[in-house]
This record gives structure tokens, C-alpha cells and sequence, in this order.
């Protein structure tokens, strides 16, 4: 450093005591190039938002082929009172009221044949 | 007195010398090569190397000789921090001196700093009467910080008003004018006739 405006005077010199404490910590927090992460954060993040894409398109359809299929009903549980469940009740009424106009409207149409009679139960 | 000397033309002579230095610019790129390549014994010879300009500027800019010292540390644990981010850096002088500018700056907003004559800015060499050690260094402490900065970039530092102003992150006319503007108050506080 040069010293033409003031001459006769010097800078002050850093502390005692300072290079020691000022190299130690510098050591400590030193990033050695064989460390350093290769990905920053952004790049990290995006390459953890690829794979669990990439790992939804796999799974996913695998997993749906894997369910089980719908239950029949008579594999369906019972309700607490032992009944059947609402469901097959309501399938099974449906099922008897269609049977029944079916026979009226062939009556009606004067077509009751024993065949009818006989496919309609 | 030294300060009859406050003369511009001084430092066209310091600018003639600047390239005996240039030889501690290439030292300072290779350590701080070897700390980008791991090297943390490198540390130590930037020490050697920078570690009093470091401390001078960050005493000039934040007045406090405590505030310096962590300025100093601050700066070799960025390094240290960077690694081999260090190994892009293209002027490596003018990079620390930036460094410790910008850590003097944020230090000195969260303190006011106070200088006691314990904490001068500049020493008495051998010969030199006390008082006016004490009278340069009061005036220099009126100064305001950023041209006390300027005062001693350009002087003790041998920097180009462009390298000034990029160390100090202002315009290249900002830092002409900080240091001129020093001078002339030094002046008429020291009773230098121009």
C-alpha cells in the first residue's frame, strides 16, 4: 500500500489474536470441491417432481388392475339385523315390478302365451 | 506535518508504483485458485497478502476497530464459503476490497460507530509529534464514512476512480466526487492551504 498523502504515518495493524480466529472459522465452514452439491435446490426440485411423475404413471395403472372386483350380492355383507343389505332389496322389488307390468301390458295386448308366462317367472 | 502533502499530483506518483504491486494481484489469483481447489492452507497466504488492507478499509468505512475485525472474518468466511466459486473471480483484489466494503456497510447500519483515539485510523510512525497525529485522525473521523472510503481507496489502495467506484457499487463520477470532496474538507480542517 502506498503512502504519499499522509507520510509519516501508518495504518493500524489488525488485531492480536485475529488471523488465528479469523483462519480457524474460515477452515470450518471451507466447501471442498469434492462435496459441493452437483444440483442446486431448483434443479433438486425439479428432479424430484419428475420422478414422482414418472412414478404416478407407473403406479397408478397398477394398482387399479390390482383392486378387487365389485362384490355380488350375495357376497355383500349383511346389515347389523341380519337383512340383506338395501341395495339387493331394492334390485330385487325392481326386478318383480318389471315382471309384473311386462305380464300386464302382454295381457292387454291379448298376447299371454304359456312361453310368456313361463319366461316372465 | 505530514498533511502539507494533501497535493494531487501525489497521485500520479502513486499510480507510478501501482506495478510493484501488480505482482501481489498474481499471487493473490493463485491462493485464491488453491482455495477454489480445496486447498485451505491458501487461506493463510491471502492473510498475508490482504488481510491489513482489509482491516484498514473496513476500519475507515465503519470508524470502529471491532466492527473491523469482524469485517476481516466475515470476508475469509465468505471465501472459505464460496470455494470453487472462487475460481471465476477475475480481479481478485478488487473483489475482497468489495467484499469487506459491503460487509463494513451493513455492519456500520446496525451500529453507530464511536472512534476514541484508541481507534485511530492512522498511526504515528517513529518522529512523529502525537498531537498531530491525534488532530489528522479527528479530522478524518468528521469525515463522512463513504468519503473517508474514498479517501482511502484512492490512496492507500492505489484504485482508478472506475475501480473505486466498483468496489463501492456507485457511479465512476460518485467516487471522484466523494474523494475530492474529502480532500477539501481536510484541507480547511487541517489549515492546508490548497
Amino acid at each position: 500500500m502506498k503512502n504519499d498523502l499522509f507520510p509519516g504515518y501508518r495504518l493500524p495493524d489488525p488485531p492480536e489474536g485475529l488471523r488465528w480466529q479469523t483462519l480457524a472459522a474460515a477452515r470450518a465452514v471451507h466447501v471442498s470441491p469434492t462435496l459441493r452439491p452437483i444440483l442446486g435446490r431448483i434443479e433438486l426440485a425439479w428432479l424430484v417432481a419428475a420422478v414422482l411423475l414418472a412414478l404416478a404413471h407407473v403406479l397408478l395403472p397398477t394398482s387399479s388392475a390390482l383392486w378387487p372386483p365389485a362384490p355380488t350380492p350375495s357376497e355383500r355383507p349383511t346389515t347389523a339385523t341380519g337383512d340383506p343389505a338395501l341395495e339387493d332389496l331394492l334390485v330385487a322389488e325392481a326386478g318383480r315390478w318389471n315382471r309384473k307390468q311386462h305380464r300386464r301390458l302382454l295381457a292387454e295386448l291379448g298376447l299371454t302365451t304359456a312361453r310368456w308366462e313361463g319366461d316372465s317367472r | 506535518m505530514g498533511v502539507e502533502k494533501i497535493l494531487p499530483g501525489k497521485v500520479e506518483a502513486a499510480k507510478a508504483s501501482a506495478k510493484e504491486e501488480r505482482g501481489d494481484e498474481e499471487q493473490l489469483a493463485g491462493a485464491l485458485a488453491a482455495i477454489a481447489r480445496g486447498d485451505t492452507a491458501a487461506l493463510a497466504d491471502v492473510w498475508e497478502l490482504m488481510a491489513r488492507e482489509l482491516y484498514a478499509l473496513a476500519l475507515w468505512r465503519s470508524g470502529s476497530r471491532e466492527d473491523a475485525a469482524d469485517v476481516v472474518q466475515d470476508v475469509f468466511v465468505k471465501l472459505a464459503k464460496l470455494g470453487p466459486g472462487l475460481a471465476r473471480v477475475a480481479r481478485p483484489r478488487s473483489y475482497l476490497l468489495a467484499m469487506a466494503h459491503r460487509a463494513a456497510v451493513d455492519r456500520r447500519r446496525r451500529r453507530r460507530p464511536t472512534v476514541s483515539l484508541d481507534e485511530a485510523f492512522l498511526l504515528p510512525a517513529d518522529g512523529q509529534p502525537a498531537a498531530e497525529g491525534c488532530r489528522l485522525n479527528l479530522a478524518l473521523s468528521a469525515l463522512p464514512a463513504a468519503q473517508r472510503e474514498a479517501v482511502f481507496l484512492r490512496h492507500w489502495g492505489d484504485l482508478s476512480w472506475r475501480e473505486i467506484a466498483a468496489v463501492t457499487g456507485v457511479p465512476t463520477f460518485t467516487a471522484a466526487s466523494r474523494y475530492r470532496l474529502a480532500i477539501g474538507r481536510l484541507r480547511a480542517m487541517l489549515g492546508v492551504e490548497p
